[in-house]
């Protein structure tokens, strides 16, 4: 390792500790950790989300994909995510307008189908899907860190890997407002990291010009020894996917990753609807220099190094080309900024998981037990501690390239989510069977049709979500106005205040009961 | 490669277009709440 790629990690674990021992200040309930206490201002929000979007999957798959496929990556994964966040502001208008709105994506679906039940059946669900899905996503994470923590270092990547454990502690352990807080420096650190490598990959290659003649014209393959590409390939539209199957990767990123569980959370944080209709479209705005720079160096590459060596996947382009053509100091930036966004993701992710785990699964099935803070934080923090420490050991020897792994588990979600949630914040009617039949045969019918090798398993979940969750909203009668009024009213009926109390109390005994007790006799009144 | 990127342009257009459109429902709502303040950007 260089003195440069020294002294530019050693800045970065020094600002890592400061935004940690920062935001230590900030946690003082379980609402704050899991949600930063609904008072998230705009520049948190947006950097939050700026780096969340940017994980390994963008900056280490995108390129990737655009190294292998060509143009046809900006179809599928680009203009997917993309559309993705700019459907964003409409769900985060619903979501974040009830008075007292639920804490995570659970939650919110019990309180929107089941919010008269003792121990909710579809937050258990829900939340056990999110458990495996987040746990794949971190896992993905950890692989991308392996792979730019082994190009560093030269350290083999099986034992690279546990480096992230090191980062884990100063990342996640704070919760919400920790995860907030470095997620914006780190999309700084990201941005300025891949401008200067976009910069590098333009002067090595000579330009635009030249990189997309060599585009137009390269048969190289690849990887060396593999099959040579068809000249021009790289610039069409669906390049070597075919429409059918590019069609289904746009979806499952455009639709699926709109109503992924963790985007739905982040919309619960901001002070109110207006600041989460808000830091969606800044989000966009913030991301379009972040994925040009990803264009110009997934296409740079290929005019750079026409074919990768026979035992590297696509998932390596991006940190082989950065050491290989660009400046040391610039080099060290590039590669830190790839390791702050497998940080920056997997931190979030695993608060995800973890708060899955503990506050929806385990809580859940004991509504009765008393849980203080402190006692509440430290189990939240040692489920983050062991599902990270589960996921760099599932990372030992990855099975899917990143891209793709995201795309697998955004399906999946869509999949299962997307009529509950979207017929949930704009429909009256949709109500608890509609959801369970939605949730259940979404899923299944993915998973099914992915292991029947579908060319689109997306619409094919997502299609036959749809048909089971209108016959369970047709065929069970209307819900109670309870369950919806605080997404489509300003002033809510006292009976509908008064059952979201009750959930909040049941989760949180120490703050809700003190915070809630005036809402609480005005809702009586 | 430009089917390729107004793709993107596209959602780019539309994210910005709804963003703003829902913060003017908000504005007309006048719910305080809901982030309405007389100015179509700011939230509190």
């Amino acid at each position: 390792m260089s003195i440069s790629y020294l002294i530019v990690f050693g800045g970065y674990l020094a600002f890592l500790t400061w935004t940690c021992l920062k935001s230590m200040k900030e946690v003082e309930s379980l609402s704050d950790f899991t949600t930063g206490g609904h008072r998230m201002g705009l520049l948190l929000g947006v950097g939050t989300s700026v780096a969340t979007w940017v994980s390994v999957a963008s900056v280490m798959g995108v390129p990737g994909q655009l190294y292998r496929t060509g143009v046809a990556a900006i179809i599928g994964w680009v203009a997917g995510w993309f559309l993705a966040t700019a459907v964003m502001p409409i769900l985060a208008y619903k979501v974040r307008r009830p008075e007292l709105p639920a804490r995570t994506f659970p939650e919110f679906i019990r309180m929107r189908f089941e919010p008269f039940e003792r121990i909710s059946g579809l937050q258990l669900i829900v939340a056990a899907l999110m458990l495996v899905g987040y746990f794949v996503f971190c896992h993905l994470q950890v692989v991308g860190f392996g792979i730019v923590f082994n190009t560093i270092t030269g350290i083999r990547y099986e034992y690279a890997i546990f480096a992230f454990l090191v980062l884990l502690p100063l990342t996640s352990l704070r919760g919400f407002w920790s995860v907030a807080a470095t997620d914006t420096l780190n999309a700084v650190l990201i941005l300025v990291g891949l401008a200067f490598g976009t910069g590098a990959i333009l002067y090595a290659s000579g330009g635009l010009g030249p990189i997309l003649d060599a585009v137009a014209t390269t048969t190289a393959p690849t990887n060396v020894g593999g099959e040579p590409l068809e000249p021009g390939i790289l610039l069409s539209p669906a390049g070597t996917f075919g429409w059918s199957v590019l069609m289904g990767i746009f979806m499952s990123n455009a639709l699926g990753a709109s109503v992924a569980p963790h985007w739905i959370n982040r919309f619960m944080a901001p002070r109110n609807s207006k600041a989460a209709v808000l830091q969606m479209m800044w989000t966009v705005i913030a991301l379009i220099p972040i994925f040009l720079c990803l264009i110009v160096i997934g296409l740079g590459a290929k005019a750079l190094l026409p074919s990768l060596p026979a035992d590297k996947t696509t998932d390596y382009i991006m940190p082989l080309i950065v050491q290989n053509y660009a400046p040391p100091f610039v080099g060290a930036l590039t590669l830190i900024a790839l390791l702050a966004a497998a940080v920056s993701t997997a931190n979030s992710m695993l608060l995800n998981c973890g708060t899955s785990l503990y506050y929806d699964l385990y809580r859940s099935l004991y509504p009765d037990r008393r849980f203080d803070d402190d006692r509440a934080t430290r189990h939240l923090r040692y489920s983050v501690l062991v599902l990270g420490l589960l996921s760099v050991i599932s990372a030992i020897k990855p099975p899917v390239l990143l891209a793709m792994g995201f795309t697998y588990v955004y399906g999946a979600f869509g999949a299962a989510f997307m009529w509950p949630v979207w017929f949930g914040l704009f429909w009256k009617r949709m109500n608890r069977a509609g959801a369970y039949a939605g949730i259940i045969v979404g899923v299944a019918a993915f998973v099914a049709a992915k292991a029947m090798g579908a060319d689109n398993p997306f619409v094919v979940g997502a299609g036959l979500s749809l048909l089971a969750t209108l016959a369970g909203v047709f065929l069970s009668p209307a819900p109670p106005k309870e369950a919806y009024e605080a997404y489509f009213d300003a002033d809510v009926s006292p009976s509908t205040r008064a059952v979201a109390l009750r959930i909040r109390r049941e989760s949180d005994h120490a703050h809700e009961t003190q915070g809630a007790a005036p809402l609480a006799a005005e809702a009586k009144a | 490669m430009w089917i390729a990127l107004s793709f993107w342009g596209a959602s780019i257009a539309f994210c910005i277009a709804v963003s703003l459109y829902l913060c003017g429902r908000i504005e007309s709502s006048r719910v305080r709440r809901w982030g309405a303040t007389g100015k179509l950007l700011r939230y509190e």
